[in-house]
C-alpha cells in the first residue's frame, strides 16, 4: 500500500488505544475475590495475628472501590488484584501464628499432664 | 572527579539497558525461593494447592509485559511467600495431631497406673479382710478355749476356796487349839507355881494335877516338867524324910488300862524328882488306879480332880 492507506491498519488499533480506558470491563471477577480472601482473613482471626497484611488488603480494596467510583476500570482491576493476595497472605499468616500457638500449648500441656500424672519431672 | 562521574554514568546506562533483565532477576529470585520451599525435606510435600497456585503465578509473570509485569510481580511475590507460610502452617497442624496422640498416650498410662495401684490397693485389702477373718477366727478360737478353761479353772477355784475355807477352819481350830493348851499351859504353870501342901492324917501332901500330863499319857508336859520347883522344895523340905507318890485315875476306861497309867505317871514323878537332884531311896512311886476318887467321877469336873498325882511326905511315926 503507499499513501494514507497504508496507515489504515494502524488506525483501528490507535482508536481502540485512545478509546482504552473505556472498553476495559469492569472487575468485578477480581473485586468479589478480593472480598472472598478477606472475608477468610477476618475469619481466621487476621485482625489479631496478621494486622500489617491485612491492613493493606483493606487499604488496597478500599482504593479498588475509589478506582471503581472514578470508572478507572484498569487501575480498579489492579487494585482488587492486589487487595485480593494481600488477604490471601494475611489468612495464610493467621493460620500459621494460630497453628504455631497450638503447637506451643499443647507442648506446654503435655509437660504439665506428664508430671502431675507420672510424676516425671524436669521441663522439656 | 571525573572518574566518579564516568562510573555514575556508566551505571546509569546499565540501569537503563537492564531494566528488562531486572525483571527476570525477580523472577529468578521467586523461581528459586519456591524450588527451595519445594525441596525442604519437611516443608516440600505441605501446601500443594498454594505452591500450584505460586508455580502460575510464576509463569504468568514471565510471560508477562508492559503495565501487567507490575502486578504480576507483586501478586508472584505474595503466592510464593503464601505458600511458604501455609505450607509451615500445615507443619504445625501435624504437629499439634502428634501432641493430641502423645497427650493421650500420657493420659492412658495414667490411667493405667492408676488401674495398677487400685488394683494393688484392691489386692491389699482384700489380703488385710483376710487376714483379719483370720485374726477373728482365732480370737474366736481362743476366746472358746478361755471360756472351757476359765470353767475348768472355777471349778478349780471352788475346789481351792474349799480347801482354804477347810484349811482355815483347820487353822482356826489349830489356833483354837493352841490358844487352848496356852491357856492351860498358863493354867497348869499357874497352879504348879501356886502349889500347896495340906495336912492330912497320912503326912503333908501335895496334889499335882492330871493337866500336868496329856491325856492318856504317862509323860510330864514339858512345861510341868519345867515347873516342879515347888514340889522339888516341898520334898527337899522335908529333909530324908520318905516320900511316896500315889497315881490315880478317873473311873473312864478299863482298870487294868487306869492302873498302869497310874503307876505309870506316879513313875514319871518320881523321875523328875530325882532328875531334879532328890535322894532316890526316899522316893517310892505306886500306882493306885480309880481305886482312890477324890471326887464324884459323874461330872467332868470330878473325873479332872480324881486324875491326880499325889506326893505324900509321911509324917514320921
Amino acid at each position: 500500500m503507499t499513501g494514507t492507506a497504508q496507515y489504515i491498519p494502524f488506525v483501528l488499533p490507535a482508536l481502540l488505544a485512545l478509546a482504552g480506558c473505556a472498553s476495559t470491563p469492569p472487575p468485578l471477577a477480581q473485586i468479589d475475590a478480593a472480598d472472598a480472601a478477606l472475608q477468610q482473613a477476618r475469619s481466621a482471626q487476621a485482625a489479631d495475628l496478621a494486622p500489617v497484611e491485612l491492613g493493606f488488603a483493606q487499604t488496597k480494596r478500599a482504593e479498588a472501590d475509589a478506582a471503581m467510583q472514578a470508572r478507572d476500570h484498569a487501575r480498579a482491576r489492579a487494585l482488587a488484584t492486589q487487595a485480593e493476595a494481600d488477604a490471601a497472605l494475611a489468612l495464610a499468616k493467621s493460620r500459621a501464628a494460630a497453628a504455631r500457638a497450638e503447637v506451643q500449648r499443647k507442648t506446654a500441656e503435655n509437660a504439665e499432664l506428664r508430671r502431675e500424672l507420672l510424676g516425671e519431672g524436669g521441663r522439656r | 572527579m571525573i572518574r566518579l562521574g564516568v562510573a555514575l554514568l556508566a551505571l546509569a546506562l546499565l540501569s537503563a539497558c537492564a531494566s528488562a533483565p531486572k525483571r527476570d532477576l525477580q523472577l529468578e529470585r521467586l523461581q528459586a525461593s519456591l524450588a527451595n520451599l519445594e525441596t525442604d525435606p519437611s516443608l516440600g510435600e505441605l501446601a500443594a494447592a498454594e505452591r500450584l497456585q505460586a508455580r502460575q503465578a510464576l509463569e504468568r509473570l514471565s510471560a508477562s509485559r508492559g503495565d501487567d509485569r507490575n502486578l504480576d510481580l507483586y501478586v508472584a511475590e505474595r503466592r510464593v511467600e503464601i505458600a511458604r507460610t501455609m505450607a509451615q502452617a500445615e507443619l504445625a497442624q501435624r504437629q499439634a495431631v502428634q501432641l493430641d496422640r502423645e497427650r493421650d498416650r500420657i493420659l492412658l498410662e495414667a490411667t493405667r497406673r492408676d488401674a495398677e495401684s487400685s488394683r494393688l490397693e484392691a489386692e491389699k485389702l482384700r489380703l488385710q479382710s483376710l487376714a483379719r477373718a483370720e485374726e477373728a477366727l482365732r480370737a474366736q478360737e481362743e476366746a472358746q478355749a478361755a471360756r472351757e478353761a476359765s470353767e475348768l479353772s472355777s471349778a478349780e477355784a471352788d475346789q481351792a476356796r474349799r480347801l482354804a475355807q477347810a484349811q482355815a477352819t483347820e487353822a482356826a481350830l489349830a489356833r483354837r487349839e493352841a490358844e487352848l493348851a496356852s491357856a492351860a499351859a498358863d493354867s497348869l504353870r499357874m497352879q504348879l507355881e501356886t502349889m500347896t501342901s495340906r495336912r492330912e492324917a497320912r503326912g503333908e501332901v501335895m496334889t499335882l494335877s492330871g493337866d500336868a500330863f496329856a491325856s492318856g499319857q504317862a509323860n510330864l508336859r514339858p512345861e510341868a516338867r519345867a515347873n516342879l520347883g515347888r514340889v522339888v522344895d516341898f520334898v527337899r523340905a522335908a529333909g530324908n524324910a520318905a516320900v511316896i507318890i500315889e497315881g490315880h485315875t478317873d473311873d473312864r476306861g478299863g482298870d487294868n488300862l487306869n492302873q498302869a497309867l497310874s503307876q505309870r505317871r506316879a513313875e514319871a514323878v518320881r523321875q523328875a524328882l530325882v532328875e531334879e537332884g532328890v535322894d532316890a531311896a526316899r522316893l517310892t512311886a505306886v500306882g493306885l488306879g480309880k481305886n482312890r476318887p477324890v471326887a464324884d467321877n459323874a461330872t467332868a469336873e470330878g473325873r479332872a480332880r480324881n486324875r491326880r498325882v499325889e506326893i505324900i511326905v509321911q509324917s514320921s511315926p
